[in-house]
């Protein structure tokens, strides 16, 4: 095995994918030549500096970011800040809520025309 | 695809915001960190994972399931960071900025050495900031290939599934990659780059 092909074999040999006449094939070029097991050996250096060094820093959380833009581009559909459903549920739902309200306005409209401080319109008479 | 995980995907299809809550939290770190080895940058990194993430909450229909979510997600991150890097390639060609000046300035810390003890620091320190400046300087699909074999452990099944190359194209590809790395960070310990 000449030193070009060894040096083609580096990665296979980091991990430690030679067959096993291969894995001895190698292993004698780099007992021959000095100069390649030095190279070899480097290569194996970088990897593993590579490999210690990856993810040293700390990740953001992502997720208010994500929410944030699925609301927006969903025009509040998913996402939304749910107002009415945070405030509770039964009589705080938006349509009993809208009755209730509907109902009290009606309450004052004829209190109001009992006490005649308003007057019914001529056309509703 | 284990129970846990098809059992979230049926809730992320109804759109169940808890499950893609969940989705997010699980698979953030994977994401993120990909993009900031891609991208060389920790804004833009976080930016494009958010886009991740909102491209898989609308297209998630579209995962059949025929490999691991993490997988799937790693292949929309790995388009999305290409994406990015040829816009900003070209918003740097308009500023009429140098494509090497470029490729220097988004060399930020993407990875930090961890030195084994103090006596280490300095000469660690050194070794980081020319590993980091022989990674930023690698093609993009040179760095793919290593963060995801070298720094990632992932399965050359998996990188097929990803890249969409072959496993032998996956080999060869990374080994070349693994190459360069080596030559260009003893160019810059050697001072000589």
């Amino acid at each position: 095995m000449t030193s070009e092909q060894a040096r083609e074999l580096f990665s296979s040999a980091f991990e430690r994918e030679l067959d096993e006449p291969q894995a001895q094939e190698f292993a004698a070029a780099l007992a021959q030549d000095a100069e390649l097991a030095r190279e070899y050996e480097a290569f194996v250096a970088t990897l593993e500096l590579a490999r210690r060094a990856a993810g040293a820093r700390a990740e953001p959380n992502l997720l208010p970011g994500v929410q944030q833009r699925l609301r927006a581009r969903s025009r509040g559909r998913f996402y939304g800040d749910r107002f009415s459903e945070r405030l509770g549920s039964g009589l705080l739902q938006p349509l009993p809520l809208a009755l209730m309200m509907l109902g009290l306005l009606a309450l004052a409209w004829l209190a109001l025309t009992a006490l005649g401080v308003i007057s019914v319109p001529p056309g509703l008479r | 695809m284990v129970d846990d995980e098809r059992r979230l995907l049926e809730r992320l299809t109804r759109r169940d915001e808890a499950a893609f809550n969940e989705l997010v939290r699980r698979h953030q770190a994977q994401v993120y960190r990909l993009l900031l080895r891609m991208l060389g940058d920790a804004a833009e990194a976080e930016d494009v994972a958010q886009e991740v993430f909102v491209s898989v909450f609308k297209s998630i229909e579209g995962f059949r399931g025929d490999s691991a979510l993490s997988t799937w997600l790693y292949r929309i991150a790995a388009n999305h960071a290409k994406n990015r890097i040829k816009y900003l390639a070209r918003r740097a060609r308009d500023a009429e900025q140098p494509l090497d000046e470029f490729a220097e300035t988004r060399a930020a810390a993407a990875f930090t050495a961890r030195p084994d003890g103090p006596d280490q620091l300095v000469e660690s320190h050194q070794a980081g900031g020319h590993l980091q400046s022989a990674y930023a300087s690698l093609e993009s699909e040179q760095r793919l290939l290593l963060s995801l074999r070298d720094m990632d452990n992932l399965s050359y099944e998996e990188i097929r599934q990803i890249t969409g190359l072959p496993i032998g194209t996956v080999k060869s590809k990374l080994h070349r990659a693994r190459m360069a790395l080596h030559e260009r960070f003893l160019a810059l310990q050697r001072g000589t780059p």
